[in-house]
């Protein structure tokens, strides 16, 4: 079986982010995979792991991005993918969603397409969701997206939803692209033999005459989705707390709330 | 050729011969394990020799148990020289009246074979005793022999009682034959002779001493053939392993392997993790996952073990199961009543029945998946010695020597084990080693362990804490201590490098001892800096979680930068740090003084740079908890308790385990990290400390702190959990108050 683990390299949101003036990511600080790309890779490495070894699987770990997106792959290698393989291209830098699945697809065609394609649900970055469905649509395959588990039987794989209140369990024939939320079987963290092995596994690099694309389809000015403005979220201050035991409870409340003009001041009832 | 003598010759040639096929077989065995470090084992071989000496003769590692020590000590010399009895009586098979040439008629060897008979007479009534008393089937688990294989040890006191006897008896009749003129020689055995008839002729006497001549070669031959066949007997095979084993232990200086671990080694080559030519079948074989995996000294180690129990009865994880079956009344001195019976017989983790101890269990936790060094030294030995079609993983395997991941992962590091061990067998080192296999190649470890690495990875702590949240601890000090390439350039300028460490940083009850440290060398007019963003995690929970990769990353990266910015003396709050810093950072270039903090108080206090007075909140009764890292794995438990001694009006009462016998919190091996249904060792701990009735409970060490302070809470007990540095503070303040947490 083919797979092909869909990676992103994206800044360490936790330390911090900036946007550039025009609105877009500052990515020139520190970055990492994308923590939800690690669940397709373990539940590829499992998927291989079940298969007759004989039946030669491979996991392909595929990135866009600029140079320093290899140590997603790097990591995705870590993390049990066989080869990686990295689009790389200036022109690239600014596409919009529709842009970057356009290069995803040119890039699947190019390694002659695959029986499934794994990818998170969505990226810590810009947080679209968009990359699983739309290449979907390209590749002209089925997308099962959101799983929190799957299992491939045959010719076929079967994903498992979870909603609030329903579990949805899908089937579709392959090839297919799944995408997993992390709900999906919790990531191994790879042993320092799989640390060492992943630094001789091979990694390629096309760029986008590599993949027969003309610079002006992807990129800042062919983006049909532009971000007009970025604002930081308002931060939410910790909570009051009302003792209920003490006697002056409910004088205490009815005071913050007034004070907060949380009711009505003045007896207006 | 008489009868006897056919017999006993033919006894003789069969024992010998089984023993020297098994001597090759455990040669065979023993070399066929990897290589050791070159000089790790065997350099310095005059101070082995003479700290194997000195514990042989003292039995220093026995001295908790005066009256076993006092009574082996005495079994283990009358081997020694009862050995030449067994040629006597050899000889006696043809010549009722032979004597062994030239030694037979010295009078001080008949004196000291006499002297050395009553000794091991007396000596093994008493191990057969203590054996029976402290093996006794009610004590259930609690039983230091829980799991051991007894009718072993009972058929070896048995052959060493029946040699005594046999000589004993054997010599009192030689006396009759000898006639008066002989009996200066049998001093203490000629009333036995007297004790037969005096009327009984030559003949009769003779036929006696060749039946009980030949009565003592069977049993001794029995011995060696049954001994031979068992290779697993340790309890026989100490005798002569035990040598060996402690003169290649760790230290050439013959104490406990504890303190910094060895580096990761394969094919006695340290392994680089960073190289990057680095052979793949390395790196199938970094630590021991197989028992290819073993060194020729761990196997060495593993046949020598006794199945004394001493390592089971002070580990504080077998501790705590087993107190916890005979209900919450645990008594400090782990002897804790078995309530129930079931009868149950241990096995070895995860195999076979291995105790013939019918032992009464009250809902049995199942040895299995209950950690006890003992019980995975014979696991472990057994697989080595046991014949498997294929060779199966040492832990998690199908075997039934397997070693359950629970077993593995419940073990704290605390070193109580290592300690006690009376042949050296090195526990801890042991299971590291075991730890490092399932990190580094199989990938196999609790779920939990993995967010500890990852952030250690990212964050360059376990908390996961931003690097930038790293001076939080600083902030509400009464001045504005230095930092290093902020405010200050080179350490040079200052006394010491306060190495805050991650607890320190980011747990709130180590930002207060942090704070109260900071406060106190300011007070004294200590000049210190600390570390900025650059500060790192010193990589004790990598290390001792098996993630060599990850400590090595961190260890040199911190040691470079420490070394570049000249640290010479660094203070640190952590016993962790402490080890991992003095210990371990000279396999990465890094030798540095590390001074554990109460050591600096209590100097400065002894300096009267810094005067305590009385403590407020009526605090009169303390009792403090030694960490196992501060006080067994460095030996370093008085300064903790000068410092409290000076603290006017304070009054220390200690736990029953205490010291470099303390009985660890529980957060130890990076078990601080994670989660799981085992037993909770910090409360059993806070329990002992609360039963001392003391006000308050002190520690020296952030992880005991956490651990214990949980515990309380858990327990809704108000003693409140204290770090030594605080209880300072306090002392020194005008009011004598402590501050809130
Ligand atoms: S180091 Fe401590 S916890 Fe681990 S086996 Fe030894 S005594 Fe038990
Ligand atoms: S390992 Fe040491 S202390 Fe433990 S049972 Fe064996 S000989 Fe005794």
């Amino acid at each position: 079986m083919k797979i092909i683990v869909l990676v992103k390299y994206v800044p360490d949101i936790e330390v911090g982010y900036r946007f550039k003036p025009d609105g877009r990511l500052d990515r020139s600080g520190e970055g990492l995979l994308n923590q939800l790309d690690e669940y397709p890779l373990e539940a590829a490495r499992r998927l291989v792991s079940q298969v007759d070894a004989a039946a030669d699987s491979t996991v392909t770990a595929l990135t866009v991005g600029p140079d320093e997106a290899e140590e997603a792959i790097r990591r995705a290698l870590q993390m049990g993918a066989d080869r990686g393989v990295h689009i790389c291209d200036q022109a690239i830098a600014g596409s919009d969603a529709l842009g970057t699945s356009l290069v995803l697809a040119a890039a699947i065609n190019q390694l002659g397409g695959a029986d499934l394609i794994l990818c998170g649900a969505s990226s810590a970055d810009s947080a679209t969701s968009l990359i699983p469905v739309q290449l979907a649509a390209r590749l002209q395959i089925p997308a099962l997206t959101g799983a929190a588990s799957l299992a491939v039987n045959g010719a076929q794989v079967t994903a498992c939803r979870l909603t609030d209140n329903a579990m949805i369990e899908s089937r579709t024939p392959l090839p297919a692209l799944v995408s997993l939320t992390d709900q999906a079987e919790q990531p191994t963290y790879p042993s320092a033999k799989a640390v060492m092995l992943a630094r001789r596994k091979p990694v390629e690099v096309y760029d986008l005459a590599d993949l027969g694309l003309a610079p002006s389809s992807v990129g800042c000015d062919a983006a049909r989705v532009k971000v007009l403005g970025v604002e930081p979220a308002i931060r939410r201050v910790g909570g009051r707390l009302v003792d209920a035991s003490s006697d002056d409870a409910v004088a205490a409340l009815v005071a913050l709330l007034r004070d907060n003009a949380l009711i009505p001041v003045g007896g207006g009832a | 050729m008489n009868w006897f003598g056919l017999v006993g010759l033919t006894v003789t040639a069969v024992g010998w011969t089984c023993l020297a096929l098994r001597v090759g077989g455990f040669v065979h065995l023993f070399r066929a394990g990897p290589a050791e470090l070159p000089g790790s084992r065997r350099g310095q071989p005059w101070r082995r020799t003479a700290a194997m000496l000195h514990e042989f003769l003292a039995h220093r590692r026995l001295s908790r148990k005066p009256l076993v020590a006092v009574a082996h000590w005495l079994t283990m010399m009358s081997f020694l020289v009862l050995v030449a009895t067994l040629a006597q009586a050899t000889g006696q098979l043809f010549n009722p009246r032979f004597e062994l040439p030239w030694l037979g008629h010295w009078l001080i060897y008949n004196w000291l074979t006499e002297l050395l008979a009553w000794a091991g007479l007396g000596g093994i009534v008493v191990l057969v005793a203590v054996r029976l008393w402290a093996g006794r089937a009610r004590l259930g688990p609690a039983s230091r022999f829980f799991g051991s294989h007894q009718w072993r040890a009972r058929y070896v006191e048995a052959t060493i009682l029946a040699v005594v006897i046999l000589v004993l008896w054997l010599r009192g009749i030689e006396s009759v034959l000898a006639g008066p003129a002989g009996w200066a020689r049998f001093a203490t055995t000629a009333w036995i002779g007297r004790l037969y008839p005096p009327d009984l002729s030559d003949a009769v006497l003779a036929a006696w001493v060749s039946t009980l001549a030949l009565a003592k070669i069977l049993v001794s031959y029995a011995w060696m053939v049954v001994v031979s066949l068992t290779p697993t007997m340790g309890v026989a095979w100490h005798r002569f392993l035990a040598f060996p084993n402690l003169w290649t232990g760790r230290d050439p200086n013959g104490r406990p392997a504890l303190g910094g671990l060895e580096a990761l080694v394969v094919d006695g080559r340290v392994v680089d993790l960073e190289d990057p030519a680095l052979d793949e079948s390395v790196l199938e074989r970094l630590g021991a996952g197989w028992t290819a995996d073993l060194t020729w000294r761990d196997r060495l180690a593993l046949a020598t073990c006794t199945e004394c129990g001493r390592c089971q009865e002070v580990c504080p994880v077998w501790q705590c199961v087993t107190a916890t079956l005979s209900g919450p009344a645990a008594s400090d001195t782990a002897v804790p009543p078995a309530t129930a019976a079931v009868a149950t017989s241990a096995a070895a983790p995860g195999g076979p029945a291995a105790s013939d101890t019918a032992a009464p269990l009250a809902t049995a936790a199942p040895a299995s998946t209950t950690l006890s060094p003992k019980l995975l030294v014979s696991a472990l030995r057994d697989h080595v010695f046991g014949s498997e079609p294929e060779p199966s993983p040492l832990v998690g395997g199908d075997s039934k020597w397997a070693i359950t991941p629970e077993v593995l992962w419940a073990c704290t590091t605390c070193g109580a084990c290592t300690a006690a061990c009376p042949v050296g067998v090195e526990h801890v080192d042991q299971i590291i080693e075991l730890r490092r296999h399932q990190v580094l190649v199989a990938a196999d470890f609790p779920a939990g362990l993995g967010t500890t690495f990852r952030n250690l990875e990212r964050r360059s702590n376990p908390w996961g804490m931003l690097p930038r949240q790293r001076l939080d601890w600083a902030k509400g000090l009464s001045f504005e201590p230095p930092v290093l390439g902020q405010t200050i350039e080179s350490l040079d300028q200052v006394d010491y490098l306060f190495w805050v460490g991650c607890a320190g940083a980011f747990d709130e009850r180590g930002q207060t001892t942090a704070r109260a440290l900071a406060e106190l060398l300011h007070q004294s007019g200590v000049s210190f800096a600390v570390l900025g963003e650059q500060a790192a995690c010193c990589g004790d929970p990598a290390r001792r979680t098996g993630n060599e990769a990850l400590f090595a990353a961190l260890a040199s990266a911190n040691a470079d930068y420490l070394n570049q910015a000249g640290a010479k003396r660094i203070i640190v709050t952590c016993a962790h740090c402490r080890n991992t810093l003095a210990n371990e950072y000279s396999q990465f270039g890094g030798h540095y003084q590390v001074i554990h903090h109460t050591e600096l108080l209590a100097d400065l206090i002894n300096q009267g740079r810094l005067v305590p007075r009385n403590l407020g909140d009526g605090i009169v009764q303390v009792t403090y908890q030694d960490p196992c890292y501060l006080a067994r794995h460095n030996r370093q438990s008085a300064a903790p308790r000068r410092l409290l001694g000076s603290i006017p009006g304070l009054r220390l009462t200690e736990m029953a385990q205490s010291g470099d016998r303390t009985n660890c919190c529980g957060g130890g091996g990076g078990r601080m990290w994670w989660e799981d249904s085992g037993p909770r060792l910090g409360q059993r701990r806070f329990e002992q400390a609360a039963m001392t009735g003391a006000d308050m409970l002190a520690t020296a060490c952030p992880f005991c702190h956490i651990m214990l302070a949980d515990a309380a809470a858990t327990a809704g007990s108000d003693l409140p959990v204290r770090d030594l540095a605080e209880l300072v503070l306090a002392a020194v303040s005008p009011s004598g108050q402590m501050a809130e947490v």
